[in-house]
Formats: structure tokens, C-alpha cells, sequence
């Protein structure tokens, strides 16, 4: 049974239904109203960023469900381990920042926690060693302390530094 | 699905949307004001500390996000531990640690920050506890700090402990090699620290059991760790009298030492007479983890039956194995059996019929380690050592001497524990091809590989067969081997070649290492430390004073052996004498600038024995490891005074200690040494004199 989504510019994509029970809100929504055939309008998401879910929903498919609370467990055990994602994630995700943050905004409110996880931990890998310079530099952060306080935040923060 | 799709009419207000995404295409997209203050935090909690406090400084913003977010700072390290000791600390900032903390609790905020952090590790700092007094500290960690190390902060003394009475949270408490605390501050953990459940005492050589006594009315503790601490002679309960609490709730307990440590012959300071049992059954019926790291003489018979029966919950048992022991350990394999664990020492004495007893008794079954006194200690041949691995089939740390194993007496090792050990330690031993190769493919597992004094067996005998299975390769982080004589350079470059995990890598053989060096460059990227000794036999006179060393009782060293040795040793001496240094366009030479250059960035620990290229041209090159922090150089003829100085000017920041030892050319003057070790903070040790240095001290 195929179910039908609507971007927000209108867009449609038709999916199988494992596909869109990837997202635990599509996967209720489905339950709930059970098999309408209408398309679901998703208003927050854009018909170019919904593609870009729907590829990653196909491709991982197969992938078992992780229940609630394990999901919560594994959220916790792996929390510092931002590198461990697999090939095809990696290359799926190879995207303008602009992108990165849509996709994540769309995994989020589709509650895809997989896909969600890949996007925060693509931005924290980018965060990662960089100096707060150069973090400002690739979000476009404006630097909104003044120098005192730059200097006092330093401070505070300083005992981290590299060794 | 009550919602209405979306009207069509609303496209043209969508295209100008449209539009105005594609104008700030040239900057990079603000992150603020794509993504909610969740997910933000959700980025967050991928971060390592030190990137949350590099993100701290971006903005405002994201400060308040990672200040409110106490969850984020449940741990804080302001630790030297990477250090090795000494007060000098590494890298540029430093500094006073008392300063760091005063400053991160300083205001409301900062102080907020940290309102859940339970672990605080201050190991090697110049910390003073009264920092722990201070208000606003204080009234931020008495809430939530449980876990407190103080390893090795050498301003820690017993009076200042008081000022920790404020952390009412606090339930394990670190105090290992603070040496300045003695029984004294014992009595002011027991009296102002009362509710502490876990307590490392280990490595203070001040405390005594009287000290120790007075913890026993600290009505919570479970786990005390007095390992190390020599002066206690006596079991601590023996000075309980009657009239205090007499039951005690600690489940685990180490006294004594490791036998690496013991090793160097100092086990004497760890044994101790008349260990009453039946005492510690009455005072301690909980214990579930005991380590008994210490020769206990006259223990009575029936001692060890009594406290395995009497403690009915013990799972892991470490002990000292001495000859008078053994039949009682065979009287109660049947409880030795019930264990999950069982740690063995062997002291010096122990014969091959002993321990043979001991594995027909059953007594084994649950042997974890077993580990020795004495390297010289001979106790397997093929036969023993086939049935030893019957009987404990959940090895994993296994140490023995070779002396009377086979070229193939290790391949049941390989076959029966290879899915169970960890570490394995061998000396003195010959090893066939084949029996390599078996070690390569089949221990799993291996994360320590140690064969001191390996015997070539023939010309075509190979180290290159003990890596030539990724299944070893891979998992291998540490290795040490040595040989007198024989092996080749090129055979062994192959060992850093294919294990490309290694973080400790210990050479000693007979030749210098060019190609070997340019290996560990390439491939062992992860190093840590790094000893290249260029090994000669043992002096003569020393090999005569060795084997009838009473440590190397049990060591049986055929004479042939011996003089065939003695003769070896002479021609080395001849050729050492002939080639002092190296020239500048030496592969020797070459090779250490180019690791030094291109390799081991995280190499911290590095020790040069013997002429292997280190002269006072290459010594500068050493700069650019930027994480070493300690240099040993024995016997370099190469190295001048000038040289040792000019290096510790050029890195002094990060150098805490260069120690030279028997260098024929480099003898610093008392001024040269007061320049370095007051000026730059460097340590210096030169010590030309002593001929018996670390190498043959090891030896025995």
C-alpha cells in the first residue's frame, strides 16, 4: 500500500508505507487514520529536503526499529562517539550547511531519531576542533560578547584547552 | 489528518520565499537561526569537553545553552595526569589549578555551569584543599560531588583534608601518592569524611595500620585500596581490639604490591608473618574482592580454608603463592574452584613438582593470572605447561620462564587460550617459526607481547613469523622484545609494520634499528613510549653474580650456555669500542630525524640505550616531537654536555625530564645542572658514574 506525501510547495511523492514508517510521526499518522490513500501534507517540510529524506528512509529501510527506550539507552552510550557513521550516511549527508540544517529541522519534526542523530553529529564532527573563530566563521555567528566578557568567557574556558 | 492541504493560492508568496533563500548564498548559512535551542543541545552532547568549551566562546547564545545545560558537565578533568608527575606542567597554560578552579566558580553563572558535576579528577596538580573552602566552590560541588581524585597533588598533606569536610555528597575519595599524608589524616577522613564508601590509600609510604585502624569506624566503607603502602606490616585489623565495632561492611580490600614491581627485588618489604585469617573472616565476612599481594609466611595451615569458608561471598582472590603454601592451596581447590576469579604470584622458590601438584589438585580452574617474582623462576616445560593450560582454561595473563620449553612448547598456548589471553610474558625461550605463526593467527586477543632474552634458534629463525597475521597485528598494543644476539634490523621493522595500533613499543637486541625506525615513523602513529636499547651481553663478572643470585634461585643455566655467552660478551665489547658515533648521513642518524620529523606526534616517552644513532646532531631533531616530555639516554656515546644543554634550552617548555646515564662524553658540571633543573625546570639526571645501571638491575 503506497502512501502519498505533499512538500510544502507541493510536491508530491508517492512511497511504500515501510518506507515512510521510518518516521515515527508518519508511522502514528498512518496508524491512526489507517489507510486513507490521501496525501499527507507536511507543511514544514520542502518538496527539495523531503527527496533528500525519502532517500535516506529507502535506504534504510530494512534497518530494525530500535524501541523507545533502548533508543534512549543507545543515545546515552554513544553520545561521545560522533565518528561512527557508516559509509553511505557520510556520503548521503555531504551537503551544504544550509542543507545539513533542513534535513536536520525535517528529521526532527518527522521524527526520523536515526537520521537526526546523523545530522547533529555531522555538525558536532564540524565543530570539532576548531577554535571559536573559526566556528563563528562556518555558521555565520556574530560575535555579540564584548570584550570584556570575550575575555572573561575565555577564561572560565581555558583550563580545556589543548595540552 | 483533519488539516486541510495547502491552499494553491499562496505559490506566489512562496516564490518570493523562494527567492529570498537564494540571496545570502555567497555567507554561510546562520546556524542560529536555523536550528531551535534542542537540537542545538542535541549537537552538543556529541562533543568532547573541550570542543563545548571552544563553543562556549562563539556567542552569547550558544554560552547560555552549554552554561545551562549542567548535564553537559557531570565530569570535570583538570588533571596533569598525562604528565608523569614533577610540578612542571605540561603545555602553555597550566599554571596554578587552584587559580582554574576559583576562576570557573567565580561567577553565579560559571558556578551554575557545574551544578551536577559528580567527578573531579585534579591528579598531579599543586592543588591545596582549602580551595575546596572556598564559599562559592563549596556551595556548588556539597551537592553533587561523589567522586574526588587527588592522585599524586604533592600539596595534599593530612591537615589540609579538612577543608573537604564541605563535599557532603562525597563518597570516593583518591588519594594515592599523596605522600605527605600520614595516619594523622587518616583520623581526619574518619572523623570529618564519614560517610565515604570507596577509599584509595595506595602508595602512602607514611601510613601505618594504626592509621588504617581508625577508617574501620567510618560505618560505610566498602572498598579500601592499601596498595603500596609499606609500613603497614601487620594487617590492619590485627589493632582492632574488641571494644570496637566488630563487623566491618567492606567488600573489597588490596594490600601488597604487583609483581611487576616486586620484581626488582624488593618483595621483601611486602610479607608478613602470622596472617590471622580467622581475624579478618570475624571483621570482614563481606569481603567479595580481596587482593593479598604479599608473601604471607607461617600462614597456619588451615588459614586459607578458614577465610574462603568464612567468606562466603569472595569472588576474586589475588595471592602470593610461596613454597609452604602450596599443599594447603591443594587442600582447598574445591573452594579456590567456586571463585570467578583467581590472581596467582609465584615467589621465588617454587619448584616445577609444586605447581604440578597444584594443577592436578583442580585447584586452577579459575586462574585469571599468573604472574611471578622472579623471571629466573623456572617452573614449565612442555609437559607442565600443557597441563597448566588444561587447568585453566580462563587465563589471560600468563608470565613463565623458557628456560626448558621447546622451540614448539608454546603452541598449545596458542591453540587452548588463544580466545582467553591478554598479556603474555616470556623469557628467556626459543621459539620455531611454525610456533610463531600459531601465536600470530590464533591469540585473538592480545593486547601485550613481552619475550625478553629470545634465543635465535637458526639463521632462518624469524621474527617476522610473530606478525604475520593481522588477527595479532591488529589488537597488539604493546610489545617488548629482546635478544642478545642474533635477529636482524630488516626482520624486525616488520613488527611496527603490521601492528599499526602499538602505543609502547621496547626494543633490546644486539643491532641498531634504521629500518626499524623508519617503520615505527610510518606506521605507528598511536605511539606513546619508545625504548631502543642496543643490547650488549651481560659482563662477565655480572653473569657468574647473576645465576647464583638468590633470586635466580630455581634457575638452572647449563654451562655450555654460560661460557658460550662469556665469549660473546667480549667480542661485543670489542666492537662497541671501536664505533663510537655515527656520521650525520648514517641511516641510523637519518632515521631518528625523519621519526622525529614525520611521526609520533603523540610519542611522550622515549629512551635511547646504547649507540643507535642519537649523537649531538640528531639530538636537536627531537624538537618536533611535540608531546615528549621525558628522554632517557644510557650509554650514547655520541652525546655531549653541550648537546643535552642545547636541547633542553630549545624545549624547555615542554621537556620535564632528560636523565643521562653512563654517556662517556657528557658529564655536567654542578653549575650546568643547577642552569637546567632551576632555569628551565627541567630535571636533570646525569649519573656517568654508576656502571650497573638500569639494564642489568633489571636483569636480576
Amino acid at each position: 500500500m503506497p502512501v502519498v506525501l505533499q512538500a510544502s510547495d507541493n510536491q508530491q511523492f508517492t512511497i511504500e508505507k515501510a518506507v515512510a514508517e521510518r518516521s515515527m510521526l508518519l508511522k502514528n499518522m498512518l496508524e491512526d487514520v489507517g489507510e486513507a490513500g490521501e496525501p499527507i501534507p507536511l507543511p514544514n517540510v520542502a518538496g527539495s529536503i523531503l527527496k533528500k529524506v525519502i532517500e535516506y528512509c529507502e535506504h534504510h529501510k530494512e534497518d530494525p526499529v530500535p524501541s523507545a527506550e533502548e533508543d534512549k539507552d543507545a543515545f546515552e552510550s554513544s553520545r561521545r562517539k560522533a565518528d561512527d557513521i557508516d559509509e553511505w550516511d557520510a556520503q548521503f549527508i555531504k551537503v551544504g550547511n544550509e542543507e545539513l540544517f533542513e534535513i536536520i529541522l525535517a528529521a526532527n519534526y518527522l521524527d526520523i531519531k536515526p537520521l537526526l542523530d546523523l545530522g547533529c553529529k555531522t555538525v558536532a564532527n564540524m565543530i570539532k576542533g576548531k577554535t571559536p573563530e573559526q566556528i563563528r566563521e562556518m555558521f555565520n555567528i556574530e560575535n555579540d560578547f564584548t570584550p570584556e566578557e570575550e575575555d572573561q568567557i575565555r577564561r572560565e574556558n581555558e583550563w580545556a584547552a589543548d595540552a | 489528518m483533519d488539516e486541510a492541504p495547502p491552499v494553491p493560492d499562496d505559490t506566489f508568496s512562496r516564490a518570493l520565499e523562494a527567492l529570498d533563500d537564494l540571496i545570502p548564498v555567497e555567507t554561510a548559512a546562520p546556524i542560529d537561526e536555523h536550528l531551535p535551542v534542542e537540537i542545538l543541545q542535541r549537537i552538543f552532547y556529541y562533543l568532547d569537553v573541550r570542543s563545548r568549551c571552544r563553543s562556549c566562546r562563539a556567542s552569547r547564545r550558544w554560552q547560555k545553552i552549554l552554561y545551562r545545560t549542567p548535564t553537559f558537565w557531570e565530569r570535570l578533568d583538570l588533571s596533569n595526569r598525562f604528565s608523569l608527575g614533577g610540578d612542571k606542567s605540561v603545555g602553555e597554560q597550566g599554571g596554578r589549578v587552584d587559580a582554574t578552579l576559583k576562576r570557573i566558580f567565580h561567577r553565579p553563572i560559571g558556578a551554575r555551569r557545574f551544578s551536577k558535576l559528580t567527578k573531579l579528577d585534579l591528579s598531579c596538580t599543586d592543588i591545596d584543599p582549602a580551595s575546596f573552602a572556598s564559599p562559592s566552590i563549596r556551595r556548588t560541588l556539597s551537592k553533587s560531588l561523589s567522586h574526588l581524585v587527588l592522585n599524586g597533588c604533592a600539596n595534599v598533606d593530612s591537615g589540609s583534608l579538612f577543608h573537604l569536610r564541605g563535599l557532603k555528597s562525597l563518597r570516593a575519595l583518591d588519594l594515592s601518592h599523596c605522600e605527605q599524608v600520614d595516619d594523622t589524616g587518616l583520623e581526619v577522613i574518619s572523623f570529618f569524611l564519614p560517610y565515604l564508601t570507596h577509599l584509595n590509600l595506595s602508595y602512602l609510604f607514611r601510613v601505618t595500620e594504626r592509621g588504617v585502624a581508625r577508617l574501620f569506624r567510618m560505618s560505610g566503607l566498602t572498598s579500601l585500596n592499601l596498595m603500596g603502602c609499606y609500613r603497614i606490616k601487620q594487617y590492619p585489623w590485627a589493632v582492632l581490639d574488641g571494644s570496637r565495632r566488630s563487623v566491618l561492611p567492606i567488600r573489597e580490600m588490596m594490600l601488597g604490591e604487583d609483581s611487576r614491581i616486586q620484581t626488582r627485588g624488593f618483595w621483601l618489604l611486602w610479607c608478613t608473618f602470622n596472617f590471622d585469617t580467622s581475624r579478618l573472616v570475624s571483621v570482614c565476612p563481606f569481603l567479595e574482592v580481596l587482593r593479598l599481594n604479599m608473601v604471607l609466611f607461617d600462614l597456619p595451615a588451615d588459614g586459607l580454608e578458614v577465610l574462603l569458608k568464612g567468606c562466603k561471598n569472595l569472588k576474586h582472590l589475588s595471592l602470593v603463592i610461596d613454597r609452604a603454601g602450596i599443599p594447603a592451596l591443594c587442600g582447598v581447590a574445591q573452594h579456590l574452584r567456586q571463585l570467578d576469579t583467581l590472581e596467582a604470584t609465584i615467589h621465588i622458590g617454587v619448584t616445577a613438582d609444586l605447581i604440578n601438584s597444584l594443577i592436578h589438585a583442580q585447584a586452577l580452574v579459575k586462574l585469571r593470572a599468573l604472574k611471578f617474582h622472579s623471571k629466573h623462576t623456572t617452573v614449565f616445560n612442555d609437559d607442565t605447561l600443557r597441563g597448566l593450560i588444561d587447568a585453566a582454561p580462563v587465563l589471560e595473563y600468563l608470565e613463565l620462564n623458557g628456560d626448558e620449553i621447546s622451540p614448539t612448547g608454546l603452541s598449545p598456548v596458542a591453540m587452548k587460550l588463544g580466545k582467553a589471553l591478554q598479556s603474555l610474558l616470556v623469557h628467556h625461550v626459543q621459539i620455531g617459526n611454525k610456533t610463531l605463526k600459531s601465536l600470530s593467527k590464533n591469540l585473538l586477543h592480545l593486547r601485550e607481547l613481552t619475550i625478553t632474552d629470545l634465543q635465535q634458534l637458526h639463521y632462518s629463525n624469524r621474527i617476522r613469523y610473530l606478525v604475520s597475521d593481522p588477527t595479532l597485528c591488529i589488537k597488539l598494543k604493546k610489545v617488548e622484545l629482546s635478544s642478545f644476539r642474533g635477529f636482524t634490523d630488516k626482520d624486525l621493522a616488520l613488527v611496527p609494520q603490521n601492528c599499526p595500533n602499538l602505543q609502547w613499543i621496547d626494543f633490546s637486541f644486539s643491532f641498531t634499528y634504521p629500518r626499524t625506525t623508519q617503520a615505527i615513523t610510518a606506521h605507528c602513529s598511536q605511539l606513546l613510549y619508545l625504548r631502543l636499547c642496543r643490547s650488549s651481553p651481560p659482563p662477565v663478572h655480572l653473569l657468574g653474580v647473576n645465576r647464583t643470585s638468590p633470586a635466580a634461585l630455581g634457575a638452572t643455566v647449563p654451562n655450555a650456555r654460560v661460557d658460550n655467552l662469556k665469549s660473546k660478551a667480549n667480542d661485543r665489547r670489542k666492537s662497541i669500542n671501536s664505533m663510537s658515533g655515527f656520521l650525520a648521513s648514517s641511516p641510523e642518524c637519518r632515521s631518528l630525524i625523519q621519526l622525529a620529523q614525520k611521526g609520533c606526534r603523540r610519542l611522550r616517552v622515549m629512551d635511547i640505550t646504547g649507540n643507535v644513532g642519537l649523537t649531538d646532531y640528531t639530538l636537536p631533531a627531537l624538537r618536533h616531537l611535540g608531546s615528549l616530555h621525558t628522554l632517557f639516554i644510557d650509554s650514547c656515546e655520541g652525546i655531549s654536555q653541550a648537546g643535552v644543554v642545547k636541547f633542553a634550552e630549545e624545549k624547555w617548555k615542554q621537556l620535564k625530564r632528560i636523565h643521562v646515564r653512563n654517556c662517556r662524553n657528557c658529564k655536567l658540571g654542578v653549575a650546568g645542572e643547577n642552569y637546567l633543573s632551576r632555569g628551565l625546570e627541567v630535571e636533570v639526571v646525569v649519573d656517568g658514574g654508576r656502571v650497573l645501571g638500569r639494564r642489568w638491575g633489571e636483569e636480576v
